[in-house]
């Protein structure tokens, strides 16, 4: 878990939570094995369900809300990617 | 145990997504984490943009703790952007406003003192003693109202009313001026009756998309999902994006153009005219649907009326007229549009300008056109609405599945509130206006009020009233569900000396100390969203309706229930001309709430009538079902004139209908026979909006921007939004994840342009116009790339008001002010 200098000194290291997103991702066809792979490489990021169309389901497992945002941004930004969508948020406490 | 429990939500999660995207999943698809029976989940428009996705909301303990896409909403199909993910978290940022704030020293009111809470027994007081003095010494004119697009139907409704009605000035008006009046206008000049003949269906039809300026991936995420879908499953589908500067959405883009600002005007002229060359012009159509006119051109730039600019335009003063022409007139007026002339004028390449040409001039294919702000903030906005309906006309292109210009909106509802309810300053319900004698009579009677009581004049629009503040002739002043501080332009010269004028009493209704509250004498806590019963009306004409879900907290109320208690504290006699009463005795002595609101129209629901385990909070409070009331005596307004809305508790149950709608359908292509009821039966197409079933052609030419890169401020600056951010942030921003994911805004610029100043990535500089400078930081990378010669700041961020730097130049048919271009210099700070 990465340490936020924020939570630290708020004492909530300690505040253990699981968050498990799903998102809809629409990537360009022609692109996908290459985004597909860069999506693959994030370390909370698999993708459980994909097409050939280019659309595919990305689970994400993290440990807070912030990351979450972070990881969806990281995915919006990759080259090839066209919408990245929410379906699905849960937090596991 | 927590592993197995970790799988089952997994498993949740990939296959709601899989419902969501039309994918097979491995499990059952259904929603399982609706199963929690804790949680009370209802259904609620999202709050954010105007396209209207419906979500689910999930409730417990009095408050809001989930939010997910809508799988029976037939705009969202169960998916839902970033923003509106987050939604829940709007309503809960720790700096929400709970009371009554009231600027004092020693216990009374002062311009200067600090912000003290008060009850809402003393809001009233001041702000009546403020209004009554204001009414007094000055009549209507010295009383003004600026709402919003985020109004829900019924606050915009009784705020008109109020306005119109009860102080009999139509100075009111929403911040819909400053994002969708240049639609509204051309929506009447073309077809004389406002909104999109179209509707979302359209996606799914169309061979071709072109994006007038609009970044859809960004700003209606949802949208351009269906827009992607439809580009990737059918190969042959074209996408072109249009723009000042890349963006995210150029990603799918079979034809990227980036064009010179205020180029489009001669790009749109070039496309009718290659039209008309090559064959493309649908001649039955034109024949039988559509009239030919030559609008007036040189009509200035909305600016005041001392300033160089107005004094030479030639039109200023009658910017709206025309005169008839013929189809040939029209052919030759286009003409001078060839490649060479456009090229130069846009900066787009002959072998672009044919690509885009050829998907309006070819006969089989579909084409969708749409636009946001990037049409509508600018100078000749309606004008651009026009020239994007002559492509549409000249190849009756329009009204069927796929054909279709499509202005989209950027407020919830925008079209719902702003423009159907009719709170401009100019508007009455259903299209009508105050200038029109029988249309105010017509109010007049809905209303059940005097004959000659609803004002005549035109009041001021959003530019305007912040002049009118600046130089006192506006004094009482109330703004709700908006920023305007923070979103107007020109906000040094003209907006804060207006707020912080000391003749001035400024009450702001919000829910967060915004920059515009910081401005205010007065702060009204207002409750949002599903803290109160509402209805939004979407772009595609879809009118939403949701439930108060839990309660506003601390003593924060709805902009509705301060509207009607205001209203209590005013008689006929103080504010109506005694010869009204004279001959209407018998509303004499009355309050405005009893002439408005207790007229036995709008009191005239039981609260019985609310479904059960709801709560309502203003009717509970007043003892009949407000929200019924007002809606059910709006909807008369529109009901057999072509704006019919459905009964009210029909749209508690559906996920949203679209008007008109009759004996219980709903239209989706208006002014087609056979699609559109109105649609007289043998006319094919009927324009009912003009006296002749015509929809209008208007010959246009390009003008130049007011403000443009000379030698010493030697940049355009656009500016704009990004899709972590909506309206001005005054809401996304109060939520962490979306804050964190674009913190504070920068200037995008070239990277050639920053190494010419000697700049890189990261410097701070000040970006200066001849009105005002801002500092921020240089972005060279990212996802807006704008070209050599322009820059781009988005405006969400209260620490950095780029509209210190922004021209307020308006367009002069529309008086919406041109956000996009102006002229600045950058300099190391």
């Amino acid at each position: 878990m990465r340490l936020n200098r924020r939570e630290l000194l708020g004492g909530k290291t300690n505040t253990q939570q699981g968050h498990v997103a799903s998102l809809v991702v629409q990537c360009l066809p022609d692109k996908q094995s290459k985004t597909c792979a860069a999506i693959e490489a994030l370390q909370s990021a698999e993708i459980p369900l994909r097409e050939e169309s280019g659309k595919m389901v990305v689970l994400i497992e993290v440990e807070s809300e912030s990351e979450l945002l972070e990881t969806i941004t990281e995915i919006e930004s990759i080259p090839g990617v066209i919408s990245v969508n929410l379906a699905f948020h849960q937090v596991d406490a | 145990m927590k592993s197995s429990r970790r799988d089952f939500i997994k498993a949740n999660a990939i296959a709601t997504a899989a419902a969501a995207a039309g994918m097979s999943a491995p499990v059952s698809a259904s929603n399982l984490v609706a199963t929690d029976n804790k949680l009370k989940w209802a259904k609620a428009p999202c709050r954010f943009c105007g396209t209207g996705c419906s979500m689910n909301v999930a409730t417990r303990d009095n408050r809001v703790v989930a939010t997910h896409g809508d799988i029976k909403s037939p705009v969202n199909k169960g998916l839902a952007c970033v923003k509106g993910y987050f939604l829940s978290k709007v309503m809960y940022g720790e700096d929400r406003l709970q009371q009554p704030l009231l600027r004092m020293t020693d216990g009374k009111y002062d311009k200067h003192g600090e912000f003290t809470p008060i009850s809402w027994d003393a809001a009233f007081d001041i702000m009546e003693e403020k209004f009554k003095a204001t009414l007094k010494e000055k009549g209507p004119r010295g009383v003004g109202m600026f709402g919003s697009g985020q109004w829900t139907v019924w606050e915009g409704y009784a705020a008109a009313k109020l306005f119109k009605a009860g102080f009999l000035s139509n100075n009111i008006d929403p911040n819909a001026r400053h994002c969708m009046a240049s639609a509204v206008v051309g929506f009447m000049r073309t077809f004389g009756i406002d909104e999109p003949m179209g509707c979302y269906d359209d996606f799914e039809h169309a061979d071709a998309f072109v994006l007038w300026g609009s970044n859809m991936a960004e700003m209606h995420p949802i949208l351009w999902t269906r827009l992607t879908d439809r580009r990737l499953s059918n190969p042959h589908v074209k996408v072109c994006v249009m723009s000042t500067y890349e963006h995210r959405s150029f990603e799918l883009a079979d034809i990227p153009v980036i064009f010179n600002p205020q180029s489009d005007l001669a790009i749109l002229n070039y496309i009718a005219n290659y039209i008309i060359q090559n064959d493309g012009v649908n001649t039955d159509f034109v024949d039988k649907h559509v009239n030919f006119r030559r609008g007036n051109t040189d009509i200035g730039y909305g600016l005041r009326p001392e300033n160089p600019l107005e004094q030479e335009a030639a039109n200023s003063d009658k910017a709206g007229g025309s005169q008839p022409m013929s189809f040939e007139e029209f052919a030759k007026f286009v003409s001078d549009y060839d490649a060479k002339k456009t090229t130069e004028i846009s900066g787009v390449p002959e072998k672009q300008l044919i690509e885009m040409a050829k998907l309006y001039a070819d006969p089989k294919t579909k084409v969708m056109s749409l636009w946001t702000m990037g049409v509508n903030q600018h100078t000749r906005g309606v004008w651009v609405n026009n020239m994007i309906y002559n492509l549409h006309l000249l190849t009756g292109k329009i009204s069927t599945p796929g054909n279709s210009p499509f202005s989209l909106t950027g407020q919830p509802s925008a079209c719902g509130t702003a423009r159907e309810v009719g709170t401009f300053s100019h508007r009455l319900p259903a299209d009508m206006v105050v200038n029109n004698p029988e249309h105010r009579k017509i109010a007049e009677q809905k209303w059940k009020l005097p004959a000659d009581v609803i004002p005549g004049w035109v009041g001021s629009h959003a530019v305007q009233q912040n002049r009118d503040l600046k130089d006192g002739k506006i004094n009482a002043y109330w703004v709700q569900v908006n920023n305007n501080v923070q979103a107007a332009p020109n906000l040094n010269e003209e907006t804060l000396p207006g707020y912080r004028n000391p003749d001035n009493f400024i009450v702001v209704s919000d829910a967060y100390p915004t920059v515009t509250a910081q401005a205010a004498d007065l702060i009204l806590p207002t409750a949002m969203w599903v803290e109160k019963e509402g209805a939004y009306g979407n772009a595609e004409r879809r009118t939403q309706f949701w439930h108060q879900m839990v309660d506003a907290p601390g003593e924060a109320r709805s902009d509705l229930w301060q509207i009607v208690e205001f209203s209590k504290r005013f008689t006929t006699d103080e504010v109506w001309p005694a010869d009204i009463l004279n001959a209407n005795p018998e509303f004499k002595g009355k309050t405005l709430f009893d002439v408005l609101y207790a007229n036995g129209q709008v009191d005239k629901y039981p609260l019985s009538d609310i479904a059960e385990g709801n709560r309502n909070q203003e009717s509970e409070e007043l003892g009949f079902y407000l929200q019924k009331g007002l809606f059910e005596e709006y909807a008369s307004f529109g009901r057999g004139k072509a704006h019919d809305l459905a009964d009210f508790d029909t749209y508690h149950e559906e996920r949203g209908l679209r008007w008109p709608v009759v004996e219980g359908k709903e239209t989706r292509w208006r002014y087609k026979e056979g699609s559109d009821p109105y649609a007289r039966a043998g006319t094919d197409f009927d324009f009912y909006g003009k006296p002749d079933g015509k929809a209008v052609i208007f010959a246009l030419p390009f003008e130049p921007a007011p403000e443009m890169p000379d030698e010493e401020y030697d940049l355009w600056l656009s500016t704009g939004r990004v899709l972590e951010h909506w309206h001005s942030g005054s809401m996304t921003q109060r939520v962490p994840e979306l804050h964190k994911a674009f913190p504070n805004a920068v200037v995008y610029m070239h990277p050639s342009d920053a190494r010419k100043r000697k700049l890189r990535r990261g410097d701070e500089v000040r970006v200066i116009s001849r009105r005002g400078e801002i500092k921020t930081r240089v972005e060279t990378r990212g996802r807006n790339k704008p070209p050599v010669g322009l820059v781009f700041v988005p405006w969400f961020d209260a620490s950095q008001l780029i509209n210190k730097v922004t021209l307020d130049a308006t367009d002069p048919l529309s008086k919406q002010t041109d956000f996009k271009k102006c002229a600045i210099k950058i300099e190391r700070a």
